[in-house]
């Protein structure tokens, strides 16, 4: 190591020299092409634990869609950093207050929102036409206090319910159905944490208690009521046999492609490892609704912002990419390609809902407003770690230990009107 | 069994070319380029003394005044950072500056507390490389790479596909292994010490056969975390019996000699063997050569341990430690020689570091020209204190023998001066000793060539 050290002390200037012509050989190289590389950070939020292939699939498709941008923005060079979502704005911290920040962010809209006040990315500002782009709803789910857009929404992943075709037929519509088909011996999975269960609670109506709570006021009798019914439907699914609750989706994704289970929820951004593993098997479906009414899946809304420290030129070409992802050529043709995400233009999502596997093709433009109630209880929820522990902690416990629906219930409130 | 050379490993540098190449958009922007600038100045400025000679003063050592440029990178980011311009390339550049040069200071506050605390020893093998790997590691992360670089697949070895990141944590790994396993080999050596009752002197060698076990159940620990299971294990073993049969059959050799040596505890550490003639000390046992320390003049000899396996080796420790050795005196044949046995005796027996037991003998062993010559034979303890306890007792018989009376003869040589072709009047003279020039002590008779002292 010492004699390494040496080494390079005593060769300082050669390695110095060697690394200027090199650099500058390479500038030469790059400008000939007339080329710009964009610095990009995604946040993956595959919601698994560190693993191997956490990164796996979102790999292969930036690869793809690197290649295919080639062809279409041959001046664009897209070099993309995948970050997880609970580290993302830590690492863009650093970057950005070394000058070295991401031209471009591509995270989901709670955590652009969550950049932008943080002041760790600009502000975008859309013109009149490329708003008439973007579904209204979706820009209204990135605008800051302020008023400005934290960046702009390309597209927007789906929860959905998986299933393998082998062992069910037929996914369930509704959750009695659901019951029913568990009770044959069919195993259904689910995730314990609030993100991945809270499309169930549409089918009880039990969104607007924790809305009303959220708000900081005490919730109405009934929206109380309904909170405890979906509680208690919680643990009545908890005390069936062949129904399963997990940690995350990595757990239950493994657990269906083992064929343990046969029916689980999922991710319209997981359905690439999917398909992978179970092939024509793959059976997608919309969750199933309640008595009360449709489920009310999240929708994980894809930003992309502009990052602090781009040049003239970087800025530039990232505005010009952010223009060409919302075409609806470009939506079209991402959609139908990865068939993963739903395009955010209107125009472009009435083309290929048709062609969308089934589920996916389900979701309509109202869904958006739905999902708004949602997806400002999840924002609230994942702004604050105390808060989501103590929530986890008391779907734990209705759910694994000997916790009443009545006293979850009220907790639940509770927890979520403090803001803690 | 052929495998093809694309199974076997194939390497792909491509993505971390592409990799690097991405860092250079950030040449175009301008705060980049500022900072780098101000390190670049600041740098050139502490190559050329300019920053050191602001604060030349007897009071500042100069361990202290190598830190004025790490902290004006530092001042700078602070500078920076209040009129709102990126800093942290600045701060990262002078943390690592000031991390450098943080050694020297560090090390003589190590010994000023300790001044025997193996400082060169810890800066080489820990503190250097933990930097860095801490500096490699930040910087990545500054770029954006790590998970890029960390998950980029740039080799295949025997099927398994290689990530650059596992490649930097194994050799990490590795390095950790090798240097560190030596802990845990001396307290299991210690342990094997005090549970079986093994001698000190054969728990060096346990040690190191300790000290191996280790490093080869962590290089295979290694390989499995790589992805390297049990078939590709059975390739490489394939891959090795040929390339034992060629290219490393004499280390292989080597190596199982080592292992063989230390099991038969021939050659341990601390072992001391006769190499050419010269008592020679094993200072360790490694993997290829064992290396020894050659006591006439400290040379360090690195010899093939298969030399030892193959060859004859003299060894003083092998069963016990004791070494004989004599010194051989001659005296003049008037004396007697029961009294010059009997007194040679008695001075080997009065040196401090000859055994009591063997005993001490003297000889009698020749009737030489001028001189009857004696030889006493001693033991020592220690192999190597046979020749400063010889050099003892010559000098104790000399001073014996000069108070006793007892001349030690020797040879002296007379030299004349002479003509060619000598007249017959000149040598007259010569024989009746005029002329003559003497080497030594001046001769009282003349008429001989040589004579010695004893007979003066």
């Amino acid at each position: 190591m010492q004699r390494l050290f040496a080494l390079i002390k005593s060769n300082r200037c050669r390695i110095a020299a060697l690394l200027s012509t090199s650099l500058l050989g390479s500038c030469a190289i790059t400008d000939r092409q007339d080329s710009i590389v964009l610095q990009v950070a995604l946040a993956s939020n595959e919601n698994e634990q560190q693993s191997t292939s956490r990164f796996q699939s979102e790999r292969k498709i930036i690869k793809d869609f690197q290649q295919q941008l080639k062809e279409m923005q041959p001046g664009i060079k897209l070099h993309i950093s995948i970050y997880p979502e609970e580290s993302l704005e830590q690492e863009i911290r650093v970057r950005t207050h070394s000058g070295l920040g991401p031209d471009l962010v591509i995270a989901d809209s709670n955590q652009a929102l969550s950049l932008a006040a943080d002041g760790l990315t600009d502000p975008i500002k859309l013109t009149k036409e490329r708003q008439n782009l973007i579904n209204p709803a979706a820009l209204e789910r990135v605008k800051t206090a302020s008023g400005s857009l934290a960046g702009q929404p390309v597209s927007q992943f789906l929860q959905l319910a998986c299933f393998d075709k082998r062992k069910l037929k037929e996914a369930p519509k509704t959750l009695k159905e659901l019951s029913a088909a568990s009770g044959e011996g069919t195993v259904f999975g689910m995730v314990t944490n609030l993100q991945d269960l809270y499309w169930s609670l549409g089918s009880f109506g039990a969104g607007e208690a924790l809305a009303t709570s959220l708000e900081g006021k005490k919730p109405s009798v009934a929206a109380h009521e309904r909170l405890t019914q979906w509680m208690q439907w919680l643990k009545a699914s908890s005390y069936q046999q062949n129904i399963v609750f997990l940690r995350n989706q990595a757990e239950l994704r493994k657990e269906l492609i083992e064929g343990e289970m046969s029916w689980i929820s999922c991710w319209s951004s997981q359905l690439p490892q999917l398909r992978e593993a179970l092939k024509d098997h793959l059976g997608i479906a919309p969750l199933p609704s309640g008595n009360f009414g449709r489920a009310t899946p999240i929708t994980r809304l894809q930003v992309w912002a502009l990052g602090k420290n781009s040049s003239k030129r970087q800025r530039a070409e990232s505005l010009k990419l952010l223009n060409f992802m919302v075409q609806p050529w470009a939506q079209k043709t991402y959609a139908l390609k990865y068939r993963t995400v739903y395009p955010v233009n209107p125009a472009a999502a009435l083309i290929v809902s048709k062609q969308l596997p089934n589920g996916l093709n389900a979701f309509s433009e109202d869904e958006n407003k739905r999902v708004g109630h949602g997806d400002a209880i999840v924002a609230a929820v994942n702004a604050r770690p105390k808060l989501e522990k103590d929530i986890q902690s008391t779907l734990n416990e209705l759910i694994f230990d000997g916790l009443s629906p009545e006293q979850a219930a009220t907790e639940l409130e509770t927890q979520i009107k403090a803001k803690r | 069994m052929t495998l093809p050379m694309s199974y076997i490993i194939t390497i792909g540098p491509g993505p971390i070319l592409n990799e690097l190449l991405s860092w250079l958009g950030y040449l175009h922007r301008g705060t980049v380029l500022l900072q780098l600038l101000v390190v670049g100045i600041v740098m050139v400025a502490e190559q050329r003394g300019a920053l050191r000679r602001g604060v030349e003063h007897r009071l500042i050592p100069e361990y202290i005044r190598v830190l004025i440029g790490p902290l004006l990178l530092l001042i700078s980011s602070g500078l920076f950072r209040l009129v709102g311009l990126p800093w942290g390339l600045l701060r990262y550049f002078g943390l690592l500056w000031l991390g450098w040069v943080s050694f020297t200071p560090l090390k003589t506050v190590l010994l000023s507390i300790d001044n025997k605390f193996p400082v060169d020893e810890l800066e080489s093998t820990f503190l250097r490389p933990i930097y860095v790997i801490v500096a490699s590691i930040s910087f990545l992360r500054l770029m954006g790479s790590t998970q890029n670089l960390s998950q980029t697949p740039i080799a295949n070895l025997f099927g398994v596909e290689l990530t650059l990141g596992r490649i930097y944590v194994a050799i990490i790994a590795i390095y950790v292994i090798m240097t560190l396993s030596s802990r845990p080999a001396t307290f299991l050596a210690w342990v094997s010490g005090v549970l079986f009752g093994v001698r000190s002197r054969n728990r060096r060698g346990l040690e190191l056969l300790f000290r191996y076990s280790v490093i080869i159940i962590g290089i295979i620990g290694v390989a499995y975390f790589i992805g390297i299971d049990g078939t590709a294990f059975i390739a490489i073993a394939g891959g090795l019996s040929v390339g034992i049969g060629f290219g490393v059959k004499e280390i292989i050799s080597n190596f199982i000699s080592s292992i063989w040596l230390l099991f038969e505890g021939s050659v341990r550490p601390g072992e001391i063997l006769m190499i050419n003639g010269d008592p020679c000390t094993v200072r360790k046992l490694g993997l290829r050569a064992t290396q020894l320390r050659r006591g006439r003049d400290g040379a360090e000899l690195l010899i093939p341990n298969q030399k030892f396996f193959t060859q004859e080796a003299t060894s003083f420790t092998a069963t016990e430690t004791s070494r004989r050795d004599g010194v051989i005196v001659g005296a003049a044949y008037e004396h007697d020689p029961d009294i010059i046995v009997e007194l040679l005796r008695t001075i080997a027996k009065e040196h401090k570091k000859v055994l009591e037991y063997p005993p001490v003998k003297a000889f009698v062993i020749d009737f030489a020209e001028s001189s009857i010559n004696y030889k006493v034979l001693f033991w020592v303890a220690n192999p190597l204190d046979s020749f400063e306890v010889g050099s003892d007792l010559r000098r104790t018989i000399w001073k014996q023998f000069e108070q006793k009376g007892i001349t030690i003869p020797f040879p002296q040589r007379q030299v004349y001066p002479m003509e060619w072709p000598p007249s017959l009047q000149q040598s007259l003279h010569s024989a009746g000793g005029r002329g003559v020039v003497t080497q030594g002590i001046e001769p009282k008779a003349t008429g001989s060539d040589e004579k010695t002292n004893g007979e003066a």
